[in-house]
Protein backbone atom coordinates (compact mmCIF):
# COMPACT_ATOMS: atom_id res chain seq x y z
CA UNK A 1 0.00 0.00 0.00
CA UNK A 2 2.77 2.43 0.83
CA UNK A 3 5.70 3.21 -1.39
CA UNK A 4 8.06 3.76 1.53
CA UNK A 5 8.81 0.16 2.42
CA UNK A 6 12.05 0.21 0.50
CA UNK A 7 13.12 3.47 2.02
CA UNK A 8 16.44 2.24 3.35
CA UNK A 9 17.32 0.01 0.44
CA UNK A 10 20.48 0.85 -1.46
CA UNK A 11 20.09 1.44 -5.16
CA UNK A 12 22.76 0.72 -7.74
CA UNK A 13 24.93 3.69 -8.65
CA UNK A 14 23.80 5.40 -11.82
CA UNK A 15 25.48 8.07 -13.88
CA UNK A 16 25.41 11.46 -12.21
CA UNK A 17 22.46 13.58 -13.20
CA UNK A 18 23.62 17.16 -13.37
CA UNK A 19 22.33 20.52 -14.47
CA UNK A 20 24.10 21.29 -17.75
CA UNK A 21 22.72 24.75 -18.26
CA UNK A 22 20.26 27.09 -16.64
CA UNK A 23 18.31 30.00 -18.17
CA UNK A 24 16.53 32.74 -16.25
CA UNK A 25 14.17 35.37 -17.66
CA UNK A 26 12.91 38.20 -15.47
CA UNK A 27 13.67 36.12 -12.41
CA UNK A 28 14.54 38.16 -9.28
CA UNK A 29 17.23 40.64 -10.35
CA UNK A 30 18.11 38.78 -13.56
CA UNK A 31 16.65 40.18 -16.75
CA UNK A 32 18.15 37.41 -18.86
CA UNK A 33 20.78 34.90 -17.87
CA UNK A 34 22.07 31.80 -19.65
CA UNK A 35 24.70 29.85 -17.82
CA UNK A 36 26.61 26.64 -18.50
CA UNK A 37 27.33 24.87 -15.23
CA UNK A 38 30.04 22.37 -14.49
CA UNK A 39 28.72 18.90 -13.65
CA UNK A 40 31.12 19.07 -10.69
CA UNK A 41 31.70 22.08 -8.47
CA UNK A 42 30.57 25.62 -9.21
CA UNK A 43 31.68 28.50 -7.03
CA UNK A 44 29.68 31.70 -7.34
CA UNK A 45 31.20 34.72 -5.62
CA UNK A 46 30.48 38.43 -5.38
CA UNK A 47 29.40 41.11 -2.92
CA UNK A 48 26.10 40.81 -1.08
CA UNK A 49 22.78 41.62 -2.76
CA UNK A 50 24.10 41.12 -6.32
CA UNK A 51 22.19 37.90 -7.08
CA UNK A 52 24.22 34.92 -5.83
CA UNK A 53 21.39 33.46 -3.81
CA UNK A 54 18.90 34.21 -6.59
CA UNK A 55 20.79 31.89 -8.92
CA UNK A 56 20.75 29.18 -6.27
CA UNK A 57 17.08 29.81 -5.70
CA UNK A 58 16.23 29.27 -9.37
CA UNK A 59 17.62 25.73 -9.13
CA UNK A 60 15.86 25.20 -5.81
CA UNK A 61 12.61 26.28 -7.48
CA UNK A 62 12.97 23.70 -10.26
CA UNK A 63 13.71 21.04 -7.68
CA UNK A 64 11.03 21.80 -5.10
CA UNK A 65 8.61 24.24 -6.86
CA UNK A 66 9.20 26.53 -3.86
CA UNK A 67 11.15 29.69 -3.29
CA UNK A 68 13.70 29.87 -0.50
CA UNK A 69 12.45 31.29 2.81
CA UNK A 70 8.90 30.26 1.83
CA UNK A 71 8.18 33.47 -0.05
CA UNK A 72 5.19 33.88 -2.30
CA UNK A 73 5.75 33.04 -5.95
CA UNK A 74 5.07 36.51 -7.36
CA UNK A 75 7.98 37.91 -5.36
CA UNK A 76 10.35 36.15 -7.72
CA UNK A 77 9.19 38.21 -10.72
CA UNK A 78 11.60 41.01 -11.56
CA UNK A 79 10.30 44.50 -10.81
CA UNK A 80 8.36 45.84 -13.77
CA UNK A 81 7.99 42.43 -15.46
CA UNK A 82 4.85 40.25 -15.61
CA UNK A 83 6.34 36.81 -15.90
CA UNK A 84 9.46 35.06 -14.65
CA UNK A 85 10.74 31.86 -16.21
CA UNK A 86 13.44 29.42 -15.17
CA UNK A 87 14.58 26.44 -17.16
CA UNK A 88 17.41 23.95 -16.90
CA UNK A 89 18.78 21.19 -19.06
CA UNK A 90 19.59 18.00 -17.16
CA UNK A 91 22.50 15.90 -18.40
CA UNK A 92 23.02 13.24 -19.66
CA UNK A 93 19.34 12.78 -20.56
CA UNK A 94 18.98 16.31 -22.00
CA UNK A 95 15.66 16.59 -20.18
CA UNK A 96 14.52 20.18 -19.93
CA UNK A 97 12.73 21.29 -16.80
CA UNK A 98 10.88 24.59 -16.79
CA UNK A 99 8.87 26.74 -14.44
CA UNK A 100 7.06 29.96 -15.14
CA UNK A 101 5.56 32.35 -12.63
CA UNK A 102 3.04 34.89 -13.81
CA UNK A 103 1.16 37.45 -11.75
CA UNK A 104 -2.42 36.53 -11.05
CA UNK A 105 -2.20 32.87 -12.09
CA UNK A 106 -0.68 29.69 -10.72
CA UNK A 107 2.90 28.88 -11.57
CA UNK A 108 3.28 26.39 -14.38
CA UNK A 109 5.82 23.61 -14.75
CA UNK A 110 6.96 22.04 -17.98
CA UNK A 111 8.93 18.99 -19.03
CA UNK A 112 10.73 19.22 -22.37
CA UNK A 113 8.55 22.18 -23.23
CA UNK A 114 5.30 20.35 -22.54
CA UNK A 115 3.14 21.68 -19.72
CA UNK A 116 2.66 19.36 -16.73
CA UNK A 117 -0.81 19.06 -15.16
CA UNK A 118 0.40 20.49 -11.85
CA UNK A 119 3.51 22.36 -10.76
CA UNK A 120 4.08 19.70 -8.10
CA UNK A 121 4.56 17.11 -10.85
CA UNK A 122 8.00 18.56 -11.37
CA UNK A 123 9.08 17.40 -7.92
CA UNK A 124 11.51 14.48 -7.93
CA UNK A 125 13.06 15.22 -11.31
CA UNK A 126 15.94 17.28 -9.96
CA UNK A 127 16.62 16.17 -6.39
CA UNK A 128 18.57 18.78 -4.45
CA UNK A 129 19.81 19.53 -0.96
CA UNK A 130 20.08 23.19 -0.06
CA UNK A 131 21.90 24.46 3.03
CA UNK A 132 21.50 28.10 3.99
CA UNK A 133 21.61 30.24 7.12
CA UNK A 134 17.82 29.97 7.39
CA UNK A 135 18.24 26.25 8.09
CA UNK A 136 19.45 27.10 11.58
CA UNK A 137 15.74 27.14 12.39
CA UNK A 138 15.74 23.37 12.03
CA UNK A 139 17.56 23.20 15.34
CA UNK A 140 16.50 26.46 16.95
CA UNK A 141 12.92 26.88 15.79
CA UNK A 142 9.53 25.45 16.66
CA UNK A 143 8.63 21.81 15.93
CA UNK A 144 6.82 23.05 12.81
CA UNK A 145 10.24 23.98 11.31
CA UNK A 146 11.49 20.44 11.79
CA UNK A 147 8.32 18.91 10.37
CA UNK A 148 8.71 21.20 7.37
CA UNK A 149 12.27 19.93 6.93
CA UNK A 150 11.07 16.31 6.96
CA UNK A 151 8.12 17.11 4.69
CA UNK A 152 10.25 18.88 2.08
CA UNK A 153 12.89 16.15 1.99
CA UNK A 154 10.33 13.35 1.80
CA UNK A 155 8.13 15.12 -0.77
CA UNK A 156 11.08 15.59 -3.08
CA UNK A 157 11.85 11.88 -2.89
CA UNK A 158 8.31 10.49 -2.90
CA UNK A 159 5.36 12.04 -4.72
CA UNK A 160 3.22 9.57 -2.74
CA UNK A 161 4.33 11.30 0.46
CA UNK A 162 3.33 14.70 -0.88
CA UNK A 163 -0.07 13.30 -1.74
CA UNK A 164 -0.55 11.88 1.77
CA UNK A 165 0.49 15.24 3.19
CA UNK A 166 -1.82 17.34 1.01
CA UNK A 167 -4.84 15.14 1.64
CA UNK A 168 -4.05 14.91 5.36
CA UNK A 169 -3.99 18.70 5.70
CA UNK A 170 -7.28 19.06 3.88
CA UNK A 171 -9.01 16.39 5.99
CA UNK A 172 -7.56 18.07 9.09
CA UNK A 173 -9.10 21.43 8.14
CA UNK A 174 -12.46 19.73 7.62
CA UNK A 175 -12.36 17.91 10.95
CA UNK A 176 -11.28 21.07 12.76
CA UNK A 177 -14.21 22.95 11.23
CA UNK A 178 -16.51 20.19 12.45
CA UNK A 179 -14.98 20.31 15.95
CA UNK A 180 -15.57 24.06 16.15
CA UNK A 181 -19.12 23.72 14.88
CA UNK A 182 -19.80 21.03 17.50
CA UNK A 183 -19.92 23.73 20.16
CA UNK A 184 -23.02 25.10 18.43
CA UNK A 185 -24.78 21.90 17.47
CA UNK A 186 -24.44 18.17 17.87
CA UNK A 187 -22.86 16.13 15.07
CA UNK A 188 -23.27 12.34 14.96
CA UNK A 189 -20.24 10.05 15.11
CA UNK A 190 -20.44 9.24 11.37
CA UNK A 191 -19.83 12.88 10.49
CA UNK A 192 -16.51 12.68 12.33
CA UNK A 193 -15.61 9.18 11.18
CA UNK A 194 -15.52 10.06 7.50
CA UNK A 195 -12.75 12.63 8.09
CA UNK A 196 -11.00 10.56 10.74
CA UNK A 197 -10.79 7.65 8.31
CA UNK A 198 -8.80 9.81 5.91
CA UNK A 199 -6.71 11.35 8.68
CA UNK A 200 -5.83 7.90 9.99
CA UNK A 201 -5.03 6.58 6.52
CA UNK A 202 -2.86 9.46 5.33
CA UNK A 203 -1.49 10.08 8.82
CA UNK A 204 -0.23 6.49 9.01
CA UNK A 205 1.46 6.97 5.63
CA UNK A 206 3.11 10.17 6.81
CA UNK A 207 4.35 8.66 10.07
CA UNK A 208 5.66 5.52 8.43
CA UNK A 209 7.70 7.55 5.96
CA UNK A 210 9.02 10.01 8.54
CA UNK A 211 9.93 7.24 10.98
CA UNK A 212 11.85 5.27 8.36
CA UNK A 213 13.48 8.38 6.96
CA UNK A 214 14.73 9.56 10.36
CA UNK A 215 15.93 6.03 11.20
CA UNK A 216 18.08 5.98 8.05
CA UNK A 217 19.15 9.59 8.33
CA UNK A 218 20.32 9.34 11.95
CA UNK A 219 23.43 7.17 11.41
CA UNK A 220 24.41 9.14 8.30
CA UNK A 221 24.16 12.42 10.22
CA UNK A 222 26.15 10.96 13.10
CA UNK A 223 28.93 9.88 10.76
CA UNK A 224 29.18 13.33 9.19
CA UNK A 225 29.00 15.00 12.56
CA UNK A 226 32.02 12.98 13.66
CA UNK A 227 33.88 13.95 10.52
CA UNK A 228 33.13 17.57 11.36
CA UNK A 229 35.52 16.91 14.24
CA UNK A 230 33.07 17.39 17.02
CA UNK A 231 33.65 14.09 18.74
CA UNK A 232 30.16 14.54 20.08
CA UNK A 233 27.35 12.18 19.42
CA UNK A 234 24.57 13.53 17.23
CA UNK A 235 21.35 11.57 17.45
CA UNK A 236 18.12 12.08 15.52
CA UNK A 237 14.83 10.55 16.49
CA UNK A 238 11.27 10.98 15.36
CA UNK A 239 8.95 11.82 18.24
CA UNK A 240 5.34 10.74 17.89
CA UNK A 241 3.33 12.76 20.35
CA UNK A 242 0.65 10.10 20.64
CA UNK A 243 1.04 6.36 20.41
CA UNK A 244 -0.96 5.59 17.33
CA UNK A 245 1.44 4.06 14.87
CA UNK A 246 -1.04 2.27 12.63
CA UNK A 247 -4.23 3.15 10.80
CA UNK A 248 -6.38 1.24 13.29
CA UNK A 249 -4.67 2.77 16.32
CA UNK A 250 -4.98 6.28 14.88
CA UNK A 251 -8.67 5.72 14.16
CA UNK A 252 -9.27 4.67 17.78
CA UNK A 253 -7.19 7.57 19.11
CA UNK A 254 -9.11 10.14 17.06
CA UNK A 255 -12.48 8.76 18.20
CA UNK A 256 -11.34 8.77 21.82
CA UNK A 257 -10.03 12.36 21.69
CA UNK A 258 -13.14 13.81 20.08
CA UNK A 259 -14.83 15.13 23.22
CA UNK A 260 -11.87 17.06 24.61
CA UNK A 261 -10.89 18.21 21.12
CA UNK A 262 -14.34 19.79 20.74
CA UNK A 263 -13.50 21.93 23.79
CA UNK A 264 -10.23 22.99 22.19
CA UNK A 265 -11.71 23.36 18.72
CA UNK A 266 -8.78 21.65 17.06
CA UNK A 267 -7.33 18.20 16.40
CA UNK A 268 -4.49 17.45 18.82
CA UNK A 269 -3.57 13.89 17.84
CA UNK A 270 -1.72 13.00 14.67
CA UNK A 271 1.54 13.60 12.80
CA UNK A 272 0.89 17.35 12.55
CA UNK A 273 1.97 17.57 16.20
CA UNK A 274 5.07 15.37 15.97
CA UNK A 275 8.67 16.52 16.24
CA UNK A 276 12.16 15.60 15.14
CA UNK A 277 14.40 15.41 18.16
CA UNK A 278 18.00 16.49 17.62
CA UNK A 279 20.33 15.50 20.45
CA UNK A 280 23.97 16.45 20.79
CA UNK A 281 25.69 14.42 23.51
CA UNK A 282 22.29 13.24 24.67
CA UNK A 283 21.10 16.78 25.25
CA UNK A 284 18.54 18.64 23.20
CA UNK A 285 20.51 20.87 20.81
CA UNK A 286 17.67 23.37 20.65
CA UNK A 287 17.91 24.17 24.37
CA UNK A 288 21.46 23.35 25.37
CA UNK A 289 23.60 23.69 22.26
CA UNK A 290 25.99 26.57 21.67
CA UNK A 291 25.59 28.44 18.40
CA UNK A 292 28.55 26.53 16.95
CA UNK A 293 27.13 23.19 18.05
CA UNK A 294 23.75 24.05 16.61
CA UNK A 295 25.30 25.05 13.31
CA UNK A 296 27.30 21.84 13.08
CA UNK A 297 24.22 19.80 13.95
CA UNK A 298 22.24 21.45 11.13
CA UNK A 299 25.02 21.04 8.58
CA UNK A 300 25.48 17.38 9.54
CA UNK A 301 21.74 16.71 9.29
CA UNK A 302 21.46 18.45 5.93
CA UNK A 303 24.56 16.79 4.51
CA UNK A 304 23.13 13.46 5.68
CA UNK A 305 20.14 14.03 3.38
CA UNK A 306 22.65 14.29 0.55
CA UNK A 307 24.07 10.89 1.46
CA UNK A 308 20.56 9.55 1.88
CA UNK A 309 19.52 10.83 -1.55
CA UNK A 310 22.55 9.20 -3.10
CA UNK A 311 21.77 5.85 -1.51
CA UNK A 312 18.19 6.16 -2.53
CA UNK A 313 18.43 7.25 -6.15
CA UNK A 314 21.91 5.97 -6.97
CA UNK A 315 23.27 9.43 -7.67
CA UNK A 316 23.90 12.30 -5.23
CA UNK A 317 21.36 15.13 -5.33
CA UNK A 318 22.46 18.57 -6.46
CA UNK A 319 24.07 20.34 -3.49
CA UNK A 320 23.36 24.04 -2.99
CA UNK A 321 25.46 25.70 -0.28
CA UNK A 322 24.34 29.26 0.30
CA UNK A 323 27.04 31.25 2.03
CA UNK A 324 27.69 28.49 4.54
CA UNK A 325 31.47 28.22 4.35
CA UNK A 326 32.21 31.84 5.20
CA UNK A 327 30.37 31.55 8.53
CA UNK A 328 32.54 28.68 9.77
CA UNK A 329 35.88 28.90 11.53
CA UNK A 330 38.97 27.77 9.61
CA UNK A 331 38.99 24.22 10.99
CA UNK A 332 35.31 23.42 10.49
CA UNK A 333 35.41 25.00 7.07
CA UNK A 334 38.17 22.71 5.88
CA UNK A 335 36.42 19.68 7.43
CA UNK A 336 33.16 20.57 5.67
CA UNK A 337 35.09 21.03 2.44
CA UNK A 338 36.37 17.46 2.80
CA UNK A 339 32.84 16.20 3.39
CA UNK A 340 31.57 18.07 0.33
CA UNK A 341 34.43 16.72 -1.79
CA UNK A 342 33.82 13.16 -0.70
CA UNK A 343 30.04 13.12 -0.91
CA UNK A 344 28.70 15.63 -3.40
CA UNK A 345 28.22 15.11 -7.09
CA UNK A 346 27.29 18.43 -8.59
CA UNK A 347 27.42 21.42 -6.26
CA UNK A 348 26.79 25.15 -6.47
CA UNK A 349 28.43 27.13 -3.67
CA UNK A 350 28.00 30.83 -3.05
CA UNK A 351 30.36 32.99 -1.01
CA UNK A 352 31.35 36.65 -0.84
CA UNK A 353 35.01 35.80 -1.43
CA UNK A 354 35.78 32.83 -3.67
CA UNK A 355 38.67 31.94 -1.35
CA UNK A 356 36.15 30.85 1.32
CA UNK A 357 35.49 27.75 -0.80
CA UNK A 358 39.04 26.58 -0.08
CA UNK A 359 41.84 25.54 -2.43
CA UNK A 360 40.74 21.93 -2.71
CA UNK A 361 37.34 22.86 -4.11
CA UNK A 362 38.52 25.84 -6.17
CA UNK A 363 41.02 23.64 -8.01
CA UNK A 364 38.18 21.54 -9.36
CA UNK A 365 35.52 24.21 -9.65
CA UNK A 366 34.14 26.34 -12.41
CA UNK A 367 34.13 29.88 -11.03
CA UNK A 368 31.61 32.63 -11.55
CA UNK A 369 31.49 36.23 -10.44
CA UNK A 370 28.20 37.99 -9.85
CA UNK A 371 27.69 41.70 -10.21
CA UNK A 372 24.32 43.49 -10.34
CA UNK A 373 22.31 40.73 -11.97
CA UNK A 374 24.89 39.53 -14.43
CA UNK A 375 27.27 36.62 -14.08
CA UNK A 376 30.69 36.19 -15.66
CA UNK A 377 32.90 33.18 -15.70
CA UNK A 378 35.98 34.03 -13.67
CA UNK B 1 -19.41 58.26 -13.82
CA UNK B 2 -17.63 55.72 -15.95
CA UNK B 3 -20.74 53.92 -17.31
CA UNK B 4 -24.32 55.07 -17.71
CA UNK B 5 -26.29 53.63 -14.80
CA UNK B 6 -28.21 50.86 -16.70
CA UNK B 7 -24.95 49.72 -18.29
CA UNK B 8 -23.16 49.71 -14.95
CA UNK B 9 -25.99 47.59 -13.50
CA UNK B 10 -25.77 45.12 -16.37
CA UNK B 11 -22.01 44.79 -15.92
CA UNK B 12 -22.44 44.33 -12.18
CA UNK B 13 -24.96 41.51 -12.75
CA UNK B 14 -22.80 39.76 -15.35
CA UNK B 15 -19.81 39.94 -13.05
CA UNK B 16 -21.62 37.79 -10.53
CA UNK B 17 -21.59 34.86 -12.98
CA UNK B 18 -18.98 32.14 -12.39
CA UNK B 19 -15.84 32.56 -14.49
CA UNK B 20 -16.71 36.12 -15.50
CA UNK B 21 -14.30 38.84 -14.39
CA UNK B 22 -14.69 42.62 -14.76
CA UNK B 23 -13.22 42.67 -18.27
CA UNK B 24 -15.39 39.84 -19.63
CA UNK B 25 -18.43 41.39 -17.97
CA UNK B 26 -17.81 44.65 -19.83
CA UNK B 27 -17.26 42.84 -23.12
CA UNK B 28 -20.47 40.84 -22.68
CA UNK B 29 -22.44 43.95 -21.73
CA UNK B 30 -21.31 45.88 -24.81
CA UNK B 31 -22.07 42.84 -26.94
CA UNK B 32 -25.59 42.62 -25.52
CA UNK B 33 -26.19 46.30 -26.23
CA UNK B 34 -25.34 45.70 -29.86
CA UNK B 35 -27.70 42.73 -30.32
CA UNK B 36 -31.19 43.21 -31.73
CA UNK B 37 -34.10 43.77 -29.36
CA UNK B 38 -35.48 40.37 -30.32
CA UNK B 39 -32.25 38.58 -29.40
CA UNK B 40 -31.90 40.44 -26.14
CA UNK B 41 -35.52 39.67 -25.23
CA UNK B 42 -35.04 36.01 -26.06
CA UNK B 43 -32.10 35.84 -23.66
CA UNK B 44 -34.03 37.62 -20.92
CA UNK B 45 -37.07 35.37 -21.50
CA UNK B 46 -35.04 32.20 -21.45
CA UNK B 47 -33.49 33.14 -18.12
CA UNK B 48 -36.91 33.99 -16.71
CA UNK B 49 -38.42 30.80 -18.14
CA UNK B 50 -35.68 28.59 -16.81
CA UNK B 51 -36.13 30.05 -13.34
CA UNK B 52 -39.90 29.79 -13.57
CA UNK B 53 -40.41 26.40 -15.15
CA UNK B 54 -37.54 24.34 -13.81
CA UNK B 55 -37.62 22.56 -10.50
CA UNK B 56 -36.04 19.55 -8.89
CA UNK B 57 -37.31 16.12 -9.87
CA UNK B 58 -39.29 14.70 -6.94
CA UNK B 59 -37.40 11.41 -7.25
CA UNK B 60 -33.78 12.02 -8.27
CA UNK B 61 -33.48 15.77 -7.45
CA UNK B 62 -32.09 16.47 -10.92
CA UNK B 63 -33.19 19.67 -12.64
CA UNK B 64 -36.46 18.93 -14.40
CA UNK B 65 -39.30 20.59 -16.23
CA UNK B 66 -41.86 18.20 -14.78
CA UNK B 67 -42.62 16.81 -11.34
CA UNK B 68 -40.70 13.69 -12.41
CA UNK B 69 -37.74 14.08 -14.79
CA UNK B 70 -37.40 12.27 -18.11
CA UNK B 71 -34.87 9.78 -16.81
CA UNK B 72 -36.97 8.81 -13.80
CA UNK B 73 -40.08 8.62 -15.96
CA UNK B 74 -38.43 6.24 -18.42
CA UNK B 75 -39.62 2.83 -17.28
CA UNK B 76 -37.35 1.01 -19.73
CA UNK B 77 -34.38 1.98 -17.57
CA UNK B 78 -33.02 -0.40 -14.94
CA UNK B 79 -35.01 0.17 -11.74
CA UNK B 80 -32.58 -1.71 -9.50
CA UNK B 81 -29.35 0.28 -9.87
CA UNK B 82 -28.90 3.82 -8.59
CA UNK B 83 -25.97 6.12 -9.24
CA UNK B 84 -25.34 8.92 -6.70
CA UNK B 85 -23.70 12.11 -8.04
CA UNK B 86 -22.83 15.47 -6.51
CA UNK B 87 -24.20 17.81 -9.19
CA UNK B 88 -26.75 17.74 -12.04
CA UNK B 89 -23.93 18.25 -14.56
CA UNK B 90 -22.47 14.89 -13.48
CA UNK B 91 -25.62 13.17 -14.81
CA UNK B 92 -25.11 14.85 -18.17
CA UNK B 93 -21.52 13.54 -18.24
CA UNK B 94 -22.56 9.95 -17.52
CA UNK B 95 -25.53 10.07 -19.89
CA UNK B 96 -23.26 11.20 -22.73
CA UNK B 97 -21.42 7.86 -22.77
CA UNK B 98 -24.68 5.97 -23.33
CA UNK B 99 -23.59 3.00 -21.21
CA UNK B 100 -25.41 3.42 -17.95
CA UNK B 101 -29.13 2.65 -17.98
CA UNK B 102 -30.02 2.86 -14.29
CA UNK B 103 -31.39 5.54 -11.97
CA UNK B 104 -29.69 8.63 -10.56
CA UNK B 105 -29.71 10.67 -7.40
CA UNK B 106 -28.25 14.19 -7.12
CA UNK B 107 -26.88 15.31 -3.75
CA UNK B 108 -26.41 18.96 -4.77
CA UNK B 109 -23.00 19.26 -3.18
CA UNK B 110 -20.51 17.36 -1.04
CA UNK B 111 -19.93 17.24 2.69
CA UNK B 112 -17.64 20.08 3.74
CA UNK B 113 -17.75 21.33 7.34
CA UNK B 114 -15.45 24.20 6.31
CA UNK B 115 -18.29 25.51 4.15
CA UNK B 116 -20.98 24.58 6.62
CA UNK B 117 -22.22 21.68 4.49
CA UNK B 118 -23.34 18.55 6.31
CA UNK B 119 -25.87 15.82 5.43
CA UNK B 120 -28.80 18.16 6.19
CA UNK B 121 -27.65 20.57 3.47
CA UNK B 122 -27.51 17.71 0.92
CA UNK B 123 -30.33 15.60 -0.49
CA UNK B 124 -29.45 12.66 1.74
CA UNK B 125 -32.83 12.25 3.41
CA UNK B 126 -34.46 12.01 -0.03
CA UNK B 127 -31.92 9.35 -1.04
CA UNK B 128 -32.60 7.23 2.04
CA UNK B 129 -36.31 7.58 1.40
CA UNK B 130 -35.91 6.17 -2.11
CA UNK B 131 -33.74 3.30 -0.92
CA UNK B 132 -36.34 2.53 1.74
CA UNK B 133 -38.90 1.81 -0.99
CA UNK B 134 -37.05 -1.44 -1.61
CA UNK B 135 -36.63 -1.51 -5.40
CA UNK B 136 -32.95 -0.51 -5.51
CA UNK B 137 -30.43 -3.33 -5.10
CA UNK B 138 -27.16 -1.64 -5.99
CA UNK B 139 -25.86 1.86 -5.29
CA UNK B 140 -22.93 3.33 -7.26
CA UNK B 141 -21.27 6.24 -5.49
CA UNK B 142 -19.95 8.49 -8.26
CA UNK B 143 -18.65 11.45 -6.27
CA UNK B 144 -15.34 13.03 -7.33
CA UNK B 145 -12.10 11.45 -6.07
CA UNK B 146 -11.33 14.39 -3.76
CA UNK B 147 -11.17 14.48 0.04
CA UNK B 148 -14.75 15.76 0.15
CA UNK B 149 -15.94 13.32 -2.51
CA UNK B 150 -14.36 10.40 -0.65
CA UNK B 151 -15.74 11.56 2.70
CA UNK B 152 -19.25 11.90 1.29
CA UNK B 153 -19.05 8.48 -0.35
CA UNK B 154 -17.85 6.94 2.92
CA UNK B 155 -20.66 8.64 4.82
CA UNK B 156 -23.29 7.27 2.45
CA UNK B 157 -21.73 3.81 2.45
CA UNK B 158 -21.92 3.77 6.27
CA UNK B 159 -25.63 4.58 6.08
CA UNK B 160 -26.55 2.34 3.17
CA UNK B 161 -24.50 -0.82 3.65
CA UNK B 162 -26.19 -1.98 6.86
CA UNK B 163 -29.43 -2.20 4.84
CA UNK B 164 -27.82 -5.03 2.83
CA UNK B 165 -27.51 -3.13 -0.45
CA UNK B 166 -24.58 -3.59 -2.78
CA UNK B 167 -22.48 -0.41 -2.66
CA UNK B 168 -19.66 0.45 -5.08
CA UNK B 169 -17.48 3.46 -5.84
CA UNK B 170 -16.23 4.62 -9.26
CA UNK B 171 -12.66 3.47 -9.97
CA UNK B 172 -9.95 6.07 -10.34
CA UNK B 173 -6.68 5.71 -12.21
CA UNK B 174 -4.90 6.53 -15.45
CA UNK B 175 -6.87 8.44 -18.06
CA UNK B 176 -7.22 6.35 -21.22
CA UNK B 177 -4.67 7.28 -23.87
CA UNK B 178 -2.45 9.15 -21.41
CA UNK B 179 1.33 8.93 -21.30
CA UNK B 180 2.86 7.75 -18.05
CA UNK B 181 5.67 10.29 -18.04
CA UNK B 182 3.29 13.22 -18.20
CA UNK B 183 0.59 11.91 -15.89
CA UNK B 184 0.17 13.89 -12.69
CA UNK B 185 1.63 11.97 -9.80
CA UNK B 186 -1.59 11.84 -7.75
CA UNK B 187 -3.33 10.03 -10.62
CA UNK B 188 -0.41 7.69 -11.09
CA UNK B 189 -0.31 6.85 -7.39
CA UNK B 190 -3.97 5.99 -7.24
CA UNK B 191 -3.72 4.05 -10.50
CA UNK B 192 -0.98 1.94 -8.88
CA UNK B 193 -2.90 1.58 -5.65
CA UNK B 194 -6.02 0.39 -7.47
CA UNK B 195 -4.21 -1.70 -10.08
CA UNK B 196 -5.95 -4.89 -11.13
CA UNK B 197 -4.75 -8.35 -11.81
CA UNK B 198 -4.55 -9.52 -15.40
Amino acid sequence: MHAFEELSRDVEERPLHAVGSVSLREFRNYEALDLELSPGFNVVSGPNAQGKTNLLESLYLLSTTRLLRGQRDAEAIRDGADKATVSAKILPTETELGMSIERGTRKKASLNGLGLPRAADLIGRLPCVCVSAADMEIVRGEPSERRLFLDLELSSLYPAYLRHLTLYKRALEQRNALLKDSRERHHPAESFEIWEDQLANHGAGIRLARREFVASLGPLAQEIHEEMGQGEGLALSYLEKDEAATYEAALAKLAESRSHEIARGTTVVGPHRDDLEILVDSREARLFGSQGQQRTAVISTKMATLAFGRRHTGSPPLLLLDDILSDLDERRRSLLTQIVLSRAGQAVLTCTEASAAGEAILEKAKRFEVWAGSIKEA
Amino acid sequence: MLFARPLAELIAELEKLPGVGPKSAQRLAYHLLKTTDADANRLADSIRNAKLKLRFCAKCQNISENEICEICADLRRDQHVLCVVAEPRDIAAIERINEYRGQYHVLHGLMSPMDGIGPEQLRVRELLGRLGEGQIEEVILATNPTIEGDATALYLAKLIKPAGLKVSRLAHGMPVGAELDYADSATLISALEYRREM
